[in-house]
């Protein structure tokens, strides 16, 4: 037995995981050899520290890649790679954030201006040009997303903001979709010549099934998109819904012509 | 077996059968680190097929004075497991489920294959492997099966080499005390 104290646990594995300096690993040794306890505990420490290492490195290393994991299932990632300055490639990481915010901040405003209409109907015209460039800042976000997917997608951080943010503007840009719908099917009545109670009845009635397919979109959206979050296959539903609200809201703009 | 420096230049060049040594050479390593990150065969194969990608995509950006080849691509590695981890962690969310829960089918999230493929003996350890925080599987799969000195295991995941240092003891510890009780005279009679 010796006089001193006995060896810590920490130090202990510090000596089998050799993270000591020299000086605290020359002390060790020199208890070591004239303290039996301490001695046992090491070995029994390295004995299981050879099991775990054995054991952690045959369950890994018995595994292979699969017949599927093969060169040429990479190779079309790889030729679409593009060769952009180093410039290009950091700013192409802000590009689609910026775009995704500066969307939203213009269908915010494009929802706030036209808050009003929500309560009085009004003939169709155009709600204004921020909704529209939201839809161009959205559309630009999700096929650059659609496109990147197939070399290399970005972070699954920004990629899950990126979605969130596509799936709040398209949430707010169907609410003005639905003002624009009822406000066509209106003039649509009146240029027919129906009687205004006929008329608000169409109303209600268009508000009704456009609110219904807009729920639909934006909760299944939500589902789907959330379970692939940056796959190519939930930048393409957001490139074709958003594509969709962009074709609603550009609708007046060809019957005010008339 | 080729030079590595000098697939690396051609790659560099456009050298496309380049890209294809480079990728058969790494692809079995890569793939068992993610593996070992991730205890699960899909999401290794996906892990792996990105990583390697992004690395010939960007093999550019390797520069070997700061360091091999190797350290680089499982730092890349490592980086793809985290993102999948933690997609994979996100509380599942269905309001499809949520309208028709009656009928909605009992999830199936154990793979019998997975259960198959290994051996009883080495499956407490992995089980245990497991169980361990994310931080602290890389620490010890970095060191145990990679054998990367605690400078490599540090850039691979990014800490101070003192954090790295203590992940591996810590993760031992978990390992050791996960182990003792149920299995240690399992572990003591294998050693026999
Ligand atoms: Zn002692």
């Amino acid at each position: 037995m010796t006089t001193n104290k006995h060896i810590s646990e920490e130090k202990l594995m510090g000596y089998i995981y050799r993270t000591l300096s020299d000086a605290e690993r020359e002390s060790f040794d020199k208890h070591l050899s004239d303290c039996p306890t301490c001695w046992a505990r090491l070995a029994d420490h390295e004995l299981r520290h050879r099991q775990i290492s054995g054991s952690l490195e045959t369950a890994i290393n018995e595994v292979s890649p699969s017949r599927k994991m093969n060169f040429a299932a990479i190779a079309p990632r790889l030729q679409r790679r593009r060769a952009q300055p180093q410039f290009w490639r950091r700013f192409s990481l802000a590009a689609p954030l910026a775009m995704a915010v500066g969307g939203l901040v213009l269908a915010f405003f494009g929802l706030w201006q036209n808050l009003g209409a929500f309560f009085v109907p009004q003939p169709p015209s155009p709600l204004g040009t921020l909704p529209t460039l939201a839809c161009f800042c959205f559309v630009f976000v999700s096929m650059d997303q659609f496109d990147r997917a197939f070399a290399m997608r970005s972070r699954f951080i920004i990629m899950a903001m990126l979605a969130f943010m596509l799936w709040l503007g398209t949430l707010v840009i169907g609410l003005l979709n639905i003002l624009v719908i009822r406000d066509l099917v209106l003039t649509a009545c009146v240029s027919a010549g129906y009687k205004p109670a006929e008329t608000g009845v169409a109303a209600i009635l268009a508000v009704l099934v456009s609110a219904v397919i807009y729920i639909i979109v934006i909760i299944g959206g939500a589902e789907y998109h959330y379970k692939r979050i940056g796959h190519p296959s939930s930048w393409k539903l957001f490139s074709w819904t958003i594509v969709m609200q962009l074709f609603i809201m550009v609708l007046p703009y060809f019957f005010n012509g008339r | 077996m080729p030079n590595l420096d000098r697939l690396i230049e051609r790659w560099c060049a456009g050298d496309e059968k380049a890209a294809e040594a480079l990728y058969n050479l790494h692809k079995t390593r890569v793939y068992r680190l993610s593996f070992g990150l991730l205890g699960n065969i899909e999401d290794a194969e996906e892990a792996a097929q990105d990583a390697l990608t992004y690395a010939l995509l960007h093999i550019h950006d390797f520069d070997p004075r700061r360091s091999k080849f190797t350290t680089w691509l499982h730092m890349i590695t490592v980086s793809r497991c985290r993102d999948l981890f933690r997609k994979k962690r996100l509380p599942t969310l269905s309001f499809s489920a949520w309208f028709n829960r009656d009928h909605a089918p009992a999830p199936s999230d154990l793979n019998p294959e997975q259960h198959t493929v290994r051996s009883e003996k080495r499956d407490m350890v992995w089980e245990a492997v497991q169980e361990l925080s994310p931080s602290l599987r890389e620490a010890i799969v970095l060191r145990h099966w990679g054998e990367h000195t605690y400078r490599e295991i540090a850039d691979i995941a990014g800490c101070p080499l003192r954090t790295a240092q203590s992940r591996v003891r810590l993760a031992y510890r978990h390992l050791e005390k996960l182990l003792t009780g149920v299995g240690q005279r399992q572990l003591a009679e294998e050693a026999i």
